[in-house]
């Protein structure tokens, strides 16, 4: 084998070599990728408060209806607490990188802990038709703190980045 | 304590109107709330609301022996109850729901399911502790069916002792639904102040000393309950 064909030959293998090892199409993507993802279009935003209020005055309307009744509207309450607790948490997750999306999941489970604990403490009624009303009650006082909570570290977020 | 087939309807009906609204209850109720074990979501179904990861397979299993019209569609779901949850399995709470409201055996077997669960238990405790009058039972049932117990902690509220300790059993009932409907209307979670409804109506009838259960009809939350 003469010289130019071992140049060629070697010229053919590192070129082949680096077509091998060209990055796929995904990690080059990835090298493109933002540090945070959008998680929720701009504008949407989808809204409890009405509904909320509207449980809230039958709750109120309704105050002597049967137990059966009385927990099924205190259960809808506390699950509409819950729902905008999921909103208000999404919101702030997409405002934080992903250190502090990590933070903020951790955080967040321990403290879905804790309430599922301090809810079921606050039943004094055990085996009685009154413990889910005061499962419920307890439930959604604790979310709402919690919700009141996340509501304020979302408005800090934004006024430190307004395009959050 | 011996109660008639009267007073015992009575104490049923009374019980039923407060929990459902009407004097027959709601034997196909199903609702769905947050308090089964670390706070998951679990079925309550019947007349007086058993649950999902409670007595629910018992109560199933006593319909399925007993050959209702939906027994064998309910029998394969005896060894999933209380381990699989079946908060979202619509067909099994459709069938739950058919059988409540179209099957008298289910609505025999729920009665014979409750009373074992909460009117015999009331009863025994009432016994146990000198009790004897007709109202006694009534207030004592609702106090079981409603919280599950005569909470020791209402019982240290008043200083009246039960009657097989030498108290009077008319002091004591009075006592009791006293420190019970104070509990009910200062509770921190307001939700619980409207259910003085209960306690209200056994204030009204010891008032009219209606001891006996005699005078009729009893106004049980606005409906007229005669145990008929």
């Amino acid at each position: 084998m003469n010289k130019s064909k071992i140049a060629r030959l070697v010229f053919k293998m590192v070129f082949g070599y680096f077509l091998l090892v060209l990055p796929t199409p995904e990690t080059l993507a990835s090298d493109f990728l933002p540090e945070r993802y959008e998680l929720i279009p701009e504008n949407w935003t989808p809204s409890l408060e009405q509904t909320r209020d509207y449980l809230d005055e039958s709750f109120k309307a309704n105050a002597e209806a049967p137990q059966q009744t009385l927990n099924q509207m205190s259960k809808n309450l506390a699950d509409i607490s819950d729902a905008q607790l999921f909103i208000v948490y999404i919101r702030l997750v997409q405002t934080l990188d992903a250190r502090g999306q990590a933070e903020l999941f951790d955080e967040q489970q321990r403290w879905l802990a804790e309430r599922a604990t301090a809810a079921q403490a606050a039943v004094i009624s055990k085996g009685g038709s009154l413990a889910p009303l005061e499962y419920s009650g307890a439930f959604k006082k604790i979310t709402d703190e919690r919700l009141g909570e996340l509501q304020k570290r979302l408005q800090q977020a934004r006024n430190i980045n307004p395009s959050k | 304590m011996n109660l008639s087939d009267q007073q015992k309807l009575i104490c049923e009906q009374i019980i039923n109107v407060f929990e459902t609204g009407s004097m027959q209850g709601n034997y196909a109720a199903i609702s769905i709330f947050h308090d089964g074990p670390n706070g998951i979501r679990q079925v309550t179904y019947g007349r007086s609301q058993t649950t999902e990861y409670g007595n629910l397979e018992a109560l199933i299993q006593m319909y399925v022996d007993s050959h209702g019209i939906d027994s064998e569609k309910l029998r394969p779901y005896l060894p999933k109850i209380g381990v699989t949850p079946l908060v979202d399995d619509q067909v099994f709470q459709q069938l739950l729901k058919d059988a409540g409201k179209n099957d008298p055996v289910m609505r025999k077997v729920q009665d014979d399911f409750f009373d074992k669960l909460y009117f015999q238990p009331a009863l025994k405790w009432a016994d146990g502790n000198g009790f004897t009058l007709p109202l006694s039972a009534l207030v004592i049932y609702d106090s079981f069916i409603h919280s599950g117990s005569i909470p020791d902690f209402l019982r240290k509220r008043f200083a009246e002792v039960p009657p097989n300790k030498g108290g009077d059993e008319k002091n004591w009932i009075s006592e009791y639904v006293d420190a019970r409907q104070n509990w009910l209307a200062t509770a921190s979670n307001a939700a619980l102040h409207p259910t003085v409804y209960r306690t209200q109506c056994f204030k009204n009838e010891i008032s009219r000393n209606n001891w006996d259960l005699t005078l009729l009809p009893i106004n049980a939350h606005g409906v007229s309950v005669s145990g008929v």
